[in-house]
């Protein structure tokens, strides 16, 4: 009952607070890219993941069904005249994901295809969009669920992108 | 002599509806080995959801993905059914999955030093209840 009460005062100091979405600490934090092989869209050859080395970049997975991806847009176009971005179609179709990048602006330097939801998994996804932060050693250093917001923006991705 | 012809004509027409059932036979049969082959019945069902049972739907409120039709769930499905068809086991499932996502993503969080505190204080709440309990009888017995 005393364990409850505890748990219960702290969400509730949490809500008070208000703040981002609460976010689920990803165990690939820190971690390698996963070692997977992820197909370019309209093209038969793999994503080159050794092309991004000693480079920073982002790689984000997106969907033209997932409303809250047409909402962090516009910031991710603003992000890709900093940096590389590649982008990664969660379970869309072909049409559909080219009248997105029409509609909404493409930021992606490269996109993979995720048509069964397996590379997902691997990079322990669990909705769309999610964004990482990929370091020049091929780490991810962070991991948001979501919408970028502009607190994102700019307590998270411009202090990567202007790190030295 | 026309009797023959018939003779010849009825066979012909025989031929060709064994030939049309022949096919058909054929047809069904492709047909439903392909819906086994995608089922996959190799795998246990009940395994299955027993594995499916501890596992968190992360886009959900407070449910497994046993009974989720999100997009997580499904994906999470599908990859225990290839995962036991591979032939690994649930504590190998579990293990890949706390991988992918932490420890969050198991309804029961295993026992480790991060966890323990989660697992000691129901049963040291228990202790400090029953022993306060009791000390309060033995008091009460004695006046």
């Amino acid at each position: 009952m005393l364990s409850l009460l505890v748990i219960f005062f702290i969400k509730f100091e949490k809500i008070e607070k208000g703040g981002p979405i609460e976010q689920i600490q990803s165990p690939l934090v820190g971690k390698n890219i996963p070692n997977m092989k992820i197909i370019k869209f309209n093209e038969n050859q793999k994503i080159n993941f050794s092309k991004y080395e000693n480079k920073r970049f982002i790689l984000n997975f997106f969907a033209s069904w997932c409303l809250p991806c047409k909402i962090e847009a516009p910031l991710l176009n603003k992000i890709s005249l900093k940096i590389p971005i590649i982008g990664i179609a969660y379970k869309d179709k072909k049409e559909d994901m080219i009248k997105f990048l029409k509609n909404y602006g493409n930021p992606f330097d490269e996109i993979g295809v995720d048509e069964l939801g397996s590379i997902a998994i691997e990079w322990g996804v669990y909705g769309v969009p999610e964004t990482f932060l990929i370091d020049e050693n091929g780490k991810i250093i962070y991991k948001y669920a979501g919408p970028i917001s502009h607190e994102v923006y700019k307590d998270k991705i411009i202090p990567f992108i202007n790190h030295d | 002599m026309k009797y023959i012809k018939i003779k010849s004509y009825l066979s012909l027409i025989m031929i060709k509806r064994i030939l049309i059932l022949v096919l058909l036979t054929l047809f069904v049969t492709k047909t439903c080995f392909g819906k086994l082959d995608n089922q996959n019945l190799k795998v246990s069902e009940a395994e299955l959801n027993e594995i499916s049972k501890n596992i968190r739907c992360l886009v959900c409120k407070n449910q497994s993905i046993v009974n989720s039709n999100s997009e997580f769930a499904i994906d999470i499905k599908k990859m225990i059914r290839e995962k036991l068809a591979d032939g690994k086991n649930k504590n190998q499932i579990f293990k890949f999955l706390k991988s992918k996502y932490g420890d969050y993503v198991l309804f029961d969080p295993p026992f480790q030093s991060n966890t323990f505190i989660l697992w000691i204080l129901p049963f040291l709440f228990l202790f400090l209840g029953t022993s306060f309990l009791a000390i309060k009888y033995i008091k009460f017995r004695k006046k």
